[in-house]
């Protein structure tokens, strides 16, 4: 497969289980090497200079369990900055301001494992942040979460658009809304590279590819009524409502 | 079978600083045959209330009757022959060197015949469509099919209540529809499902009844219907959908098919 991701962009990755999207993400820093072909992040190869791109390229995992390793919530937070010899002052200031990017101020001194699902997921995304990293790789940030944490992680990651360039693999298609495109892996190729609402539209693209709709971008397509006005189930109420309006308003 | 929580409390770590109370009176029956789900957020008791389905967890005070029978007086292992738990990620638990071993273990250690173990073994790799996996090694396979060949392993006990307990987080949205149209065949075949979820959408889809849980207690018990039209905040998409519309023509529809075909009468009328 062959892409170019531009800085800046938003970019989800969607696609049946074995399709490919995790090996794509762990090839972006060295974790896994290509067998053929090459892989630049920002000019440099992952797989001949790791400890490079791996400061350029954040990664954010399913389980938080997993990347988090120490007794307090800032000192996980500066675990990254500590490998990299960042200096005492300075590691100061950027845990502090990653902490605030995520909404955790206050917690500290909390304890990691007294966390709920969702502040796990964000302790580990401010560990990330610390280090400055142009790039957001996030597989499946989500999936382990429940509601409420699924929503503060999004809200967070909503507010970096623009700012980093992120690559979101994820089973929840309306996560994606916001993202400028979306790439669609099955087979371990790059089938399609579609904007979000055309992906939403196209019932033979998604079926294709094993591809759910969330319930409400599912009746929006199965009433004809468009992706972009049914977000939330509140949305498409409202075009319904609508819609039956200007219906009735057209009877003589 | 007829399963019963009776007051059911839990403490965990009861007596030290710790203690946490997960569950705080939690009475509650599985019918035979029937789908109930089980949601709430995290920490709310899901896991807990399920593990003291079959003994695994005991309360610390209250019952739990199986078929009017204290729970605490039967034979441990066959209790949990008769109710067979899938824990969360239960592929963690895979361990033998092929999926067709790994799946005839229950049945192996229920003594039956060698015969009746391959039968049971093929019968229940079929259900999850894997049948196809029998030679090869559980842990060079997909997350996805590693989960099915675990809750093959369970089911290849026949056990009488089945617990799934998030069985599909992680799936793929076609692997996940595959799963829980399991659910129903097997809950139409006589087996009692309790579903542990929090996707409401799912949920919605199969359940016969929905129990929500909220700090350790029951906040809901009821039909979908009644459950997610009382709480509609915290409701799946259809049921937010026909709220907002409060509409006297469409009812109150909760799985997908009856609110897609309210919506299309609204939109002609």
């Amino acid at each position: 497969m062959s892409f170019e991701i531009a800085a800046g962009e938003y970019v989800g990755i969607v696609g049946p289980n074995g399709g490919g999207k995790s090996t794509l993400v762990r090839l972006l820093n060295g974790l896994l090497v290509a067998d053929s072909g090459n892989v630049w992040v920002m000019g440099d190869d992952p797989a001949t200079a790791p400890f490079t791109v791996r400061r350029r390229v954040g990664m954010l995992f399913q389980n938080p369990e997993n990347g988090l390793v120490a007794p307090f919530v800032e000192d996980d937070v500066a675990f990254g900055l500590e490998n990299l010899g960042v200096e005492r002052l300075e590691m100061r200031e950027r845990v502090v301001e990653a902490i605030r990017a995520v909404g955790l101020e206050g917690y500290e001194r909390r304890e990691p494992h007294t966390l709920s699902g969702g502040e796990k997921q964000r302790v580990a995304l401010a560990g990330l942040l610390a280090v400055q990293p142009e790039i957001l790789a996030l597989d499946e940030p989500t999936s382990m979460l429940d509601v409420a944490g699924r929503r503060e992680v999004l809200e967070r990651l909503g507010a970096l658009r623009g700012k980093k360039t992120v690559l979101h693999v994820t089973h929840h298609l309306e996560e994606l809304f916001d993202a400028d495109r979306v790439f669609v892996m099955n087979n371990g190729k790059l089938g399609t590279d579609v904007e979000p609402m055309r992906l939403y539209s196209d019932a033979e693209l998604l079926r294709e590819n094993r591809l759910a709709l969330p319930t409400v971008l599912q009746l929006a397509l199965d009433l004809g009524i468009s992706p972009a006005k049914a977000q939330t189930p509140e949305d498409l109420a409202a075009e319904l409502r609508r819609l039956a309006a200007s219906e009735s308003g057209k009877l003589p | 079978m007829t399963l019963e929580l009776r007051d059911v409390c839990h403490v965990y770590a009861a007596g030290t600083p710790l203690a946490v109370e997960a569950l705080r009176g939690v009475s509650l029956a599985v019918e035979a045959g029937e789908v109930l789900g089980i949601v709430g957020g995290t920490g709310s008791g899901k896991s807990t209330l399920v593990q003291h389905m079959n003994w695994i967890l005991r309360p610390t005070s209250g019952e739990v009757l199986v078929d009017g029978v204290d729970a605490a007086t039967l034979n441990k292992s066959e209790l949990r022959r008769r109710i067979g738990l899938v824990f969360q990620f239960p592929e963690s638990a895979l361990f033998a060197p092929t999926v067709e071993e790994d799946v005839g273990f229950g049945p192996q250690r229920m003594k039956l015949g060698e015969d009746a173990v391959r039968e049971r073994v093929r019968g229940s790799l079929a259900m999850l469509g894997v049948e196809h996996l029998a030679q090869r090694s559980p842990f060079a396979l997909s997350g996805g099919e590693k989960r099915r060949v675990a809750i093959a392993g369970v089911l290849a006990m026949e056990p009488e209540v089945l617990i799934l307990d998030e069985p599909t987080a992680g799936l793929d949205p076609a692997t996940r529809q595959d799963l829980l149209s399991l659910v129903r065949t097997l809950s139409e075949s006589g087996v009692s499902i309790v579903l542990v979820s929090h996707d409401l959408e799912e949920v919605a889809e199969v359940a016969d009844r929905i129990c929500a849980m909220e700090q350790g207690c029951i906040q809901a018990l009821g039909t979908p219907q009644e459950v997610f039209y009382k709480n509609p905040a915290n409701a799946p998409a259809t049921v937010r959908v026909a709220t907002v519309l409060q509409n006297s023509s469409i009812g109150r529809p909760v799985r997908y098919a009856d609110t897609l075909a309210a919506l299309r009468t609204l939109m002609e009328n």
